[in-house]
């Protein structure tokens, strides 16, 4: 009896220790892992900011004005291109065109 | 042979205890020397081995800190950090300096001479070329040198080149601020440099030890300006144009909004490129929106004209003589630029009538209009967020002469900075509150939290309400009929003055015949005023009217920018595109 009650401390003892043990390089293990992984954070951080400067490049009003003017032929509205109009227009008289001051007016509702 | 020897030895030896003693006697010396080894390990040798294992085991890195990104009201990246390479060297192990210093040389661009004497000195570590380009880089890594390292490091990148320059400023090879808001806000934009032990095993790799973190850099924190980057390219885009076509020395163009002092532009000319700052002359790098007075001229009427209003000594409808466009000062002249005999104020306003403000300016006596151009924030800072701001210039009256008060009457004996200038202006706008102007919105840490919030400070209340409304009008005035019209923004009511100085000539000491200032400084829309906007052109040629010159620049900055701001037409119109070319 006396040895089966030693063989089972000496058992269980040496359970504790292994899982002590285990837990321990467990942890080394992990730190192994988080190591390697941080450094991947940092490629992919020095990436993302790359990334991000040529996309704040692109994206810079110049860039985007030369882009608009030279390769789509845009260019801002000359004077005859801009037309003011009555928002609350003087009463209509007979000869006057009854569509286009609210039409116009209507359409710059829908604008930005 | 050898059992038959023992067997003798042990013979000789004589009885059993003997033997034991002997054995005895072997154990304890060599105890003993254990025991001394052990002391001489553990004690005497204490310091150095546990030296020897913490060069093993233990490995200290160096966190470097980010710095903090810049960007505008928009969120948009105007200074952003990228990590770079840098070349260092380990002149012990070269074993032919000059050839190496050849091939670098010939690689990174820079003098052979100096790098072999680099290469050569009785050192460790010597730094070869911080922060070089990719290209570069990818050449040095086809030579793969021995003794020849590549170190990452973080450098300072402005991905818009010159734009808001000035403001920016910029940061060293160290990533320390140098210039401008990288500068003034350098301790929350530098983070923590901070080194972190570690232990490593055998491979060198890192153990992360129990409770403890993984170490992470300490970065700084990232400000968020009020600058607005689609406006600011519409003011740098048109003072370009302005320089260009004037073949202008400089000049600048400040947008402000009038009810909070948020700065919305910053442009200036000369300019240059944070990101090649050894190309750029420190000349270019100052910031002359604040650290350069220069004499105001006739847009100083404006707080003139507010000044006489306030008192009670005019009113807009005041009849005033022009005295047929001259008025004698002390020896001197003043002159019109059109004669004029009997006008009200608000046509003095209008012509911008140097004799009708000078015989006003007598009315209202040198106390008052020193008080009040005090007030105004003359001859002291704005208080902005920007290192290096001037005071202007603005003599006490005890130190005035018999032409101070008539001089000062048309924007002469008094120096303000473009800043100034505009946050006085923009007072008017403001129902007479002078707000302090100012650039950072808020900063932010790390994970995006605000920690530092700016809001909008009145300084004080130069004028009231009422007089605010009635300078405007007569601002209005100025740009409807009189020396600003080409201000004007269809669809805006736009308030404004122009104003034309003679510059110093810094030989003669007395006033340039041909060198001049030519400035605009207005609001606009009157009614609701969104952008209070500053034009300054230095040293035009050909005409240098601030009506001429300056003007157009309002108009097209306030035009492009009112569009982009969503800012509706006034009251009376509606904007729409018409079809037709």
């Amino acid at each position: 009896m006396k040895w089966v009650f030693l063989a089972f401390l000496t058992l269980s003892l040496s359970g504790v220790l292994l899982f002590y043990v285990w837990g321990k390089v467990d942890v080394v293990r992990l730190g192994y892992e988080l190591d390697a992984l941080s450094q991947k954070k940092n490629t992919l951080t020095q990436e993302h900011d790359r990334l991000q400067a040529r996309l704040s490049q692109l994206t810079a009003p110049e860039r985007i004005a030369s882009e608009a003017r030279d390769k789509l032929g845009m260019r801002p509205p000359g004077e005859k291109q801009v037309v003011l109009v009555p928002s609350r227009p003087e009463k209509a008289t007979p000869s006057d065109d009854p569509e286009l001051p609210l039409r116009l007016a209507r359409q710059t509702e829908d604008w930005p | 042979m050898n059992r038959s020897f023992i067997t003798k030895e042990f013979k000789l030896e004589g009885d059993g205890a003997g033997r034991r003693a002997f054995l005895g006697l072997c154990f304890l010396i060599g105890f003993a020397v254990l025991l001394f080894r052990f002391f001489d390990l553990q004690v005497l040798q204490a310091e150095t081995m546990m030296q020897k294992a913490r060069q093993q085991h233990e490995k200290t890195i160096t966190l470097d800190s980010n710095r903090g990104a810049i960007v505008d009201r928009q969120g948009k990246p105007l200074a952003l950090n990228l990590d770079v390479p840098s070349v260092y060297a380990t002149p012990s192990a070269i074993n032919d300096p000059a050839r190496v210093a050849r091939q670098l040389a010939r690689v990174l661009g820079i003098p052979q001479e100096p790098l072999e004497k680099r290469l050569r000195a009785e050192r460790d570590f010597v730094w070869i070329q911080r922060k070089i380009e990719d290209a570069r880089f990818e050449q040095l890594n086809d030579l793969a040198m021995p003794g020849i390292g590549v170190a990452v490091e973080a450098r300072r990148f402005y991905p818009k080149g010159t734009l808001l320059a000035h403001v920016l400023g910029f940061a060293g090879i160290d990533s320390q601020g140098l210039e401008g808001l990288e500068n003034g806000y350098d301790e929350h934009l530098r983070g923590q440099v901070h080194r972190v032990v570690l232990q490593r095993d055998a491979l060198g790799r890192v153990i992360i030890p129990e409770n403890r973190r993984a170490p992470q850099p300490l970065s700084g924190n990232a400000i968020s300006l009020t600058i607005d980057e689609v406006i600011q390219y519409i003011a740098e885009q048109a003072l370009d144009q302005a320089v260009r076509e004037t073949k202008a020395k400089g000049g600048v163009v400040l947008v402000m909004a009038p009810d909070t002092g948020q700065m919305l532009a910053w442009a200036l000319r000369p300019t240059f490129d944070p990101n090649q700052i050894h190309e750029a002359s420190p000349e270019r790098w100052r910031n002359r929106g604040v650290t350069d007075p220069y004499e105001p001229g006739s847009t100083l009427k404006a707080m003139l004209a507010a000044v006489a209003l306030e008192s009670k000594s005019v009113t807009p409808e005041t009849l005033l003589y022009a005295g047929h466009g001259e008025v004698p000062i002390s020896g001197t002249v003043i002159h019109d630029h059109v004669k004029a005999g009997w006008m009200t104020f608000r046509e003095a306003v209008q012509r911008s009538s140097n004799v009708a403000f000078v015989k006003m300016s007598w009315d209202l006596g040198p106390e008052r209009v020193y008080r009040f151009l005090r007030k105004f924030g003359f001859g002291e800072k704005t208080g902005i967020d920007l290192p290096g701001e001037s005071i202007g210039l603005l003599k006490p009256p005890d130190q005035w002469s018999k032409r101070t008060l008539p001089s000062l009457a048309i924007g002469q004996e008094i120096a303000v900075t473009p800043l100034q200038l505009l946050t006085a202006v923009s007072a008017i706008a403001n129902e007479g509150w002078l707000m302090r102007p100012f650039l950072v919105r808020e900063i932010s840490d790390q994970q995006g939290r605000i920690v530092w919030e700016h809001v909008p400070h009145i300084r004080r209340r130069p004028i009231s309400a009422e007089t605010a409304k009635t300078v405007t009008d007569l601002l209005v005035n100025v740009v409807e009929r009189g020396t600003g019209k080409r201000a004007a923004v269809p669809g805006y009511r736009v308030a404004g003055k122009t104003g034309t100085a003679q510059k110093v000539d810094p030989e003669t000491g007395t006033y340039s015949p041909t060198k001049f200032v030519a400035s605009f400084v207005g609001f606009v829309p009157a009614e609701d005023p969104q952008l209070a906007i500053l034009v300054m052109i230095d040293e035009p040629q050909g005409p240098a009217w601030g009506g001429v010159v300056a003007a157009p620049v309002f108009r097209q900055v306030a035009e492009q920018a009112l569009r982009y701001l969503h800012v509706a037409p006034g009251s009376g119109d509606r904007m729409v595109a018409s079809r037709s070319s």
